[in-house]
């Protein structure tokens, strides 16, 4: 039906949003800002009718209360008839309110939510998907490809895996597997960083008997 | 919608100075119609007279002022100065229009008299007042001022408590005619009996402008919402209220359902009524 009179109208580039999304709105901003709008306008009905309720409330307990100060009964049957009036309307105030302010309100809250959450995710274009797929299975041939000419390579490696130290390394090998305690302090000036190390370890034995010299071992 | 009114509430109390300023505001208002209009009406020679100043002897009557101060004199505990320079005066001043004619001496045909009246004990003794005025109050002003028979007098009544409803049988007499007023929620009120006699007489005592009139309508629809929502605002009742003339009030009427998208005026039926719609 659109197509028809888009060709009536000889119009070729109508946009489809034409098809209502709130009130003729073109697009999702027109809508947001309509829907915004519309639910202004309730908000100001509800907050109206919530300011009448209070006065009719105010002029309900004024009434209620002329009425018990009242002696006459003729009196006091006006006031119950015009506190039924009031409580009458009251009633469709309420009514107006639940019914038709606070519903409508909240479907302008989805409908304006959902548009926002449009506008906001359609600011930033996302990738085409089959170029998302095409690059990615591409990258992921490329690491396979990476995979395989690395195992290739381990395959001709001339280098063995575990080569036997030298003499120098051996060397210091074995300075790695001596008892570092008793050479610290002969070490001391050279070695500045392992002091802390052996002032925790007098911590740990305060009591600790000084150890005799080495000449007198010796002898 | 039903018929039932509220009781009115009464009206709040007036206080010494209140009182004063009301008073003096009224004087003033009255002198300044006084000097616009251009000619009166004489009901006991049925002619109009010129009442331009040169035509015009105005006078003030102090006895009640002598009263007050005797009252206060009386009365008050302490602070007598203070208490009588706030004190309204319950002054009465009278503009005589006097016509000469051809041979003879120039003689008072016409007066136009403003009197202000407050309940004078209850504001020295407690502050102020909500006491209306009554008949008697009227009735001994009004003897005060009409002194001749040959003479006819338009009084000005104004009290600063408003007036009681049985103030309304004592307005008029062979040679008198009285105008009610007083200051009702801000506004100017005036309430003139019926009577062929006034003729232009009666824009005298009408002591708003036409924007202060508007001003009042607006101001006293706005501050009775309860009747707008129960469909109660209708023009006679504004008109009733502060005693303006009905077009007026249609046509403030009309601004207002124009202004305020939460008013609608239904026009469908008479008396054409302000009513509350959500749009």
């Amino acid at each position: 039906m659109l197509n028809r009179i888009k060709k009536l109208l000889g119009l070729k580039d109508v946009p489809e949003e034409v098809s209502p999304l709130y009130r003729g709105a073109r697009d999702e901003r027109e809508a947001l800002i309509l829907l915004r709008e519309a639910r202004r306008r309730d908000e100001a009905r509800r907050r109206r009718a919530m300011q009448d309720l209070e006065v009719l409330d105010r002029t309900e307990a004024e009434l209620l209360e002329e009425g018990q100060q009242e002696g006459t009964e003729t009196r006091r049957l006006l006031i119950a008839r015009r506190i039924k009036e009031i409580r009458g309307k009251m009633q469709e105030l309420n009514h107006r309110i639940e019914n038709i302010y606070n519903k409508r309100i909240q479907v302008f809250n989805e409908h304006i939510s959902s548009l926002e959450t449009v506008l906001e995710l359609s600011r930033e274009p996302l990738p085409d998907k089959r170029a998302m797929e095409e690059i990615a299975i591409r990258a992921r041939e490329l690491l396979e490809d990476l995979e395989k000419a690395r195992e290739v390579a381990e395959g001709i490696s001339l280098v063995p895996a575990s080569a036997e130290p030298d003499e120098e390394e051996k060397a210091i090998l074995r300075e790695m597997e001596r008892p570092p305690s008793r050479e610290a302090p002969a070490r001391g000036s050279e070695r500045p960083s392992e002091e802390p190390e052996a002032g925790e370890k007098k911590a740990e034995s305060p009591k600790r008997e000084p150890e005799p010299p080495e000449v007198l071992f010796e002898e | 919608m039903g018929s039932t009114r509220l009781r009115r509430r009464p009206p709040p109390p007036v206080d010494r100075a209140s009182a004063r300023a009301a008073e003096e505001r009224f004087f003033e208002r009255l002198a300044s119609r006084v000097n616009e209009a251009a000619g009166v009406y004489d009901p006991l020679t049925r002619r109009t007279y010129d009442c331009s100043a040169r035509n015009r002897v105005t006078k003030v009557l102090d006895d009640r002022s002598r009263e007050v101060k005797a009252l206060v004199k009386r009365l008050a505990e302490r602070d007598l100065m203070r208490t009588f320079e706030e004190m309204p005066r319950n002054g009465i001043v009278l503009h005589e229009i006097v016509h000469k004619e051809l041979l003879g001496r120039p003689a008072v045909r016409v007066v136009i008299a403003g009197a202000a009246f407050s309940p004078v004990e209850e504001l020295i003794r407690q502050g102020s007042s909500r006491r209306p005025a009554g008949p008697e109050d009227l009735s001994r002003v009004t003897s005060l001022i009409v002194r001749s028979d040959s003479v006819f007098h338009y009084l000005g009544a104004f009290s600063t408590t408003g007036w009681d409803e049985a103030a309304r049988r004592a307005v008029s007499g062979p040679n008198f005619l009285a105008a009610l007023l007083d200051l009702h929620e801000e506004a100017w009120r005036a309430w003139l009996p019926p009577d062929p006699r006034w003729r232009s007489a009666a824009r005298i005592f009408d002591l708003a402008s036409d924007e202060e009139k508007a001003a009042a309508i607006r101001r006293w629809v706005k501050r009775h919402t309860f009747e707008l929502i129960m469909d109660e605002m209708t023009e006679e009742l504004v008109a009733e209220e502060l005693g303006y003339e009905i077009p007026l009030v249609r046509r403030v009427f009309e601004a207002i359902a124009g202004e305020d998208p939460y008013v609608r005026l239904d026009a469908s039926a008479r008396p054409w009524r302000l009513v509350r719609t959500y749009g």
